[in-house]
């Protein structure tokens, strides 16, 4: 499940890449991260394509000699655009956020909990009691389970 | 230190292996890091990303070229690089740059352990 996933999030990186990389060496790039991730090695090859996206995504040709700040670096003369640093920057940042989160799954995630006579807010990644059953917001606001819950308090 | 190492800007530790892969004969992508880390005894593993990034780089300075399809494309889609006269130039230089650190920090070393006898 986890390759799958991993393997889903390389492409998006792959696929992020300015159009003439990602023509040129993408489907390489996937075959080398398949055969890595034989070997155990998806998260540094993760992290490569992500170092990758922000470089390629700053690299502009034709803007040789801008200097710009963004995201606490100072790059002078380097051909490295403002606009496409910020851009590079956030996308990749959203995608590598995105990515732990699927992967880790250490957020924890909120859901409400029928006990009786009390309303808890209790993360879904912590073991509840076997009396607890687990309801999603929407069925808890809904009128027939909160019946229940009377009936069950009763 | 000869005209040619003193003109020259020394190789990224990427560019250096990538040449040296190379430096023994065609390989494709996967290949590269396969002997960058065989000579390197594993220490050193390049990601794809830096790879090709390096790599077009090399490709654009004409220290590397793509090696022409000797198979219809349908059968093996990976290209093939290898390593150009101006490649070698670079990495020649780089090594006569390298081996003069090497003889300059054995010297000092010589001559430190020759104070404290």
């Amino acid at each position: 499940m986890s390759r799958i996933v991993s393997r889903f999030a390389y492409r998006q990186i792959v696929r992020l890449h300015p159009a003439w990389f990602r023509d040129r060496f993408g489907e390489e790039m996937m075959w080398i991260f398949d055969e890595e991730s034989q070997r155990g090695a998806t998260a540094r090859v993760l992290l490569d394509g992500f170092l990758s996206l922000v470089r390629q995504r700053c690299r502009v040709a034709d803007e040789s000699t801008q200097t710009c700040v963004a995201s606490g670096f100072l790059i002078e003369d380097s051909g490295i655009g403002a606009g496409r640093f910020v851009q590079g920057t956030v996308m990749s940042s959203i995608l590598l956020t995105a990515f732990v989160l699927l992967m880790g799954q250490r957020v924890p995630n909120p859901v409400y909990l029928r006990m009786p006579g009390h309303l808890v807010f209790y993360p879904l990644t912590l073991q509840a009691p076997p009396h607890i059953v687990a309801l999603s917001k929407t069925q808890l606001h809904s009128a027939e389970i909160k019946t229940d819950i009377r009936k069950d308090v009763r | 230190m000869n005209r040619s190492t003193a003109k020259s800007a020394p190789l990224s530790p990427a560019t250096l292996h990538i040449l040296l892969a190379l430096a023994g004969g065609e390989l494709h992508g996967y290949g590269i890091i396969q002997e960058i880390a065989r000579h390197s005894d594993g220490h050193y593993r390049l990601g794809p990303g830096t790879l090709y990034d390096n790599l077009k780089k090399m490709i654009d300075a004409g220290m590397v070229a793509d090696v022409p399809k000797s198979v219809p494309p349908s059968q093996d889609e990976r290209r093939f690089y290898s390593i150009t006269a101006k490649g070698r130039v670079s990495l020649s230089t780089e090594i006569d740059r390298l081996q003069s650190v090497v003889t300059e920090a054995r010297l000092r070393l010589q001559d430190r352990r020759t104070r404290r006898v």
